[in-house]
């Protein structure tokens, strides 16, 4: 065998380059992948499928929702296809346990703007345009509403309400309860409203709850990260030999 | 800076970057004066993991000197030498105070890849898939360190780089492989693997009161390696009819009371059953080829420990009766090092512990595409390829 100037045989790169394509999803491999979405109809387990899709994901995935809104110049409020089984609208719940850190302080810091802000990150850029009003968008200007502070009972609960039909996030809320000796779990409940039409259809049929609920999840990794420690664990500005490194 | 960089599948190169910086508050910025291969690297090199992006730095086993600190580091200084263990860990949640470190809540930038997967996201870890983090990693000049008051430990003045570097994630990997086994005087521990950690592991076991230690591989400079560095008795699985008939004569016809799988997704083995693992991993019916995991659960004696330290994914035939209906108990975690290199720092101290013999193959950070395949292909006794920024 000869050896290329890494000591990396031809053949040995040959023999992997097919290999390459699946790196979309190593786990299973493309053909096996494809039979499986072709017999369910859709990407249904969550797992490595899962794990594949998310890695595509992001902020983006919602912003394709966005896009479709866009394109179809808003919401067909009578889409008989919502009721059907082919429709979910995505209601996410996600919690967290937040060791050591009372509910009120909880409170207190989710109540920040800065925080709110941070933590809702893997959603939707917040800003604060006062008077508990917040102004939500999704990526590349595809989608932005307003949201307003609904529900604030110190140390309990915390609920932000769209204004408008014209907002990809219904509402956000987030109860705070004692868990005994473990601290304090955080539940985080949000409802999503994604658009009519076919691309908005397929996007939620593949997306499922997996994809919204994971990035639930994260928001509420990102909260007790920066809680527990002062920062939230990123990847930004680290490097790597590609443009974006993250 | 340069870097080791990961472009595809067995495509490796050094490259220029950007330096690191201080991102968050915590921070630290090392320079790398040592790193090394791991074996666990080679899954995803192969592309047996998923989740690499073509520009990513590699590396998650390393040591260097304090450059800069964030505003909030407290404990570590400027020009402190340190090694850091390859997980990524916050030092407040749960889990860091339960010294479960590499199952940190509080380290993993991008938790929606891993958490469909394993249920719930480990701790991040330096170069290593973006399901682990998708953090720089560090074959390279420059690494930050978040956490640096947690993850960094001082290295003690006169050992030298290579009785540490090893400490960042062989020996405590290893050591915690042996620790799983709650070894009792007169145990017999068999180690599956002679590389890097498989060695560290049997090490560890003799220095927790093994009566005998039991090597398995079979490359001939590994499997002297065992005996003569740490002493162990060893099997060459290709010498022989059946691992199993061997070790179970070797003790008296009880088994081994612990067995440590220090081998992986990518094991070898003889005969028909890696034929098909062989087979099956590689049109991706399944990605690991478990043979020397088997073999562990099937030796072990009748209520022992099975202390999983290879990297697995998915397999079948794993043979789940066998661990119940013998009572095994199944002991399994990436590296917890942070809770072990108090220890681990006295035993290199006393001399009871000097892992540098792993080193074989020492090249400049320019050469480390080199000292990968070499440490792939196992090329003239490689066991470990360390990297000299």
């Amino acid at each position: 065998m000869t050896y290329g100037q890494d000591g990396f045989s031809r053949r040995e790169r040959g023999e992997r380059a097919a290999r390459t394509h699946a790196a979309e999803d190593p786990w299973l491999g493309p053909s096996r992948r494809q039979r499986r979405q072709d017999a369910s109809g859709g990407l249904s387990t969550p797992g490595l499928i899962g794990l594949a899709l998310a890695a595509a994901a992001g902020v983006a995935a919602i912003g394709v929702l966005g896009a479709q809104r866009s394109a179809s110049g808003g919401r067909t409020g009578g889409d008989p296809n919502r009721g059907s089984a082919a429709w979910r609208k995505p209601e996410i719940e996600r919690s967290i346990t937040i060791e050591d850190v009372p509910a009120d302080e909880l409170y207190r810091r989710l109540r920040e703007p800065e925080t709110l802000q941070r933590i809702m990150a893997p959603f939707a850029t917040v800003e604060t345009t006062g008077d508990g009003q917040t102004r939500w968008s999704v990526g590349h200007d595809l989608g932005s509403w307003d949201m307003r502070l609904t529900d604030d009972r110190p140390g309990e609960a915390l609920r932000w309400e769209a204004q408008g039909d014209d907002a990809l996030i219904r509402d956000v809320s987030v109860r705070f309860r004692a868990a005994g000796n473990r601290g304090t779990v955080v539940a985080l409940h949000v409802s999503l409203d994604p658009p009519g039409g076919m691309l908005g259809r397929i996007a939620t049929q593949m997306l499922g709850d997996t994809l919204p609920a994971s990035l639930a999840s994260k928001s509420l990794h990102y909260f007790k990260a920066l809680v527990q420690t002062g920062e939230i664990p990123t990847t930004e500005r680290q490097p790597a030999a590609r443009p974006d490194p993250r | 800076m340069r870097a080791l960089i990961w472009n595809g599948v067995n495509d490796l190169r050094v490259e220029t970057v950007k330096d690191p910086e201080i991102v968050n508050p915590h921070d630290c910025i090392l320079r790398v004066t040592m790193s090394t291969t791991c074996g666990s690297d080679l899954h995803f090199i192969d592309g047996y993991i998923p989740t690499m992006k073509a520009g990513d730095v590699i590396g998650h086993e390393f040591m260097g000197v304090v450059e800069e600190i964030g505003p909030e580091v407290k404990k570590v200084k400027k020009g402190d030498r340190v090694v850091v263990p390859s997980f990524i860990t916050c030092g407040q949640c749960w889990y860091c105070k339960n010294k479960l470190f590499s199952l940190c809540d509080n380290t993993h930038p991008k938790p929606e890849l891993q958490e469909p997967v394993f249920g719930y996201p480990t701790a991040g870890i330096y170069g290593y898939t973006h399901a682990f983090g998708g953090y720089a990693g560090a074959h390279a000049q420059y690494v930050c360190v978040p956490f640096a008051d947690n993850d960094c430990f001082k290295a003690p003045d006169g050992l030298p780089d290579e009785q540490v570097l090893f400490l960042s994630d062989a020996a405590p990997t290893g050591y915690m492989g042996a620790d799983f086994c709650n070894i009792q005087r007169g145990d017999v521990v068999a180690v599956w693997g002679c590389g890097g950690v498989g060695l560290m592991a049997q090490r560890s076991a003799f220095l927790m009161g093994a009566e005998r230690v039991i090597g398995i591989d079979r490359l001939p400079e590994r499997l002297r390696m065992a005996r003569e560095h740490v002493g162990s008795d060893t099997i060459n699985y290709e010498d022989v009819d059946s691992v199993l008939e061997v070790l179970r004569e070797m003790t008296g016809g009880r088994g081994p009371d612990a067995c440590i799988d220090a081998v992986g997704m990518e094991a070898h083995g003889t005969g028909l059953q890696y034929a098909y693992d062989r087979a099956k991993q590689l049109i991706h019916m399944h990605t690991d080829r478990g043979q020397a995991l088997r073999e562990a659960i099937l030796a072990c004696r009748k209520g022992g420990t099975l202390s999983i330290l290879g990297v697995y994914g998915v397999m079948d035939k794993f043979p789940v009766g066998a661990i119940m209906n013998k009572g095994l108990t199944v002991r399994t975690a990436q590296q917890h090092g942070q809770a072990y290199m108090d220890r681990l720092l006295a035993h290199a101290q006393k001399g009871e512990l000097n892992p540098s013999f792993l080193a074989t193959h020492r090249f400049s950070l320019e050469d480390a595409p080199r000292g990968y395949a070499m440490f792939k292909h196992k090329k003239d006794g490689c066991v470990r390829s360390v990297f000299v920024p």
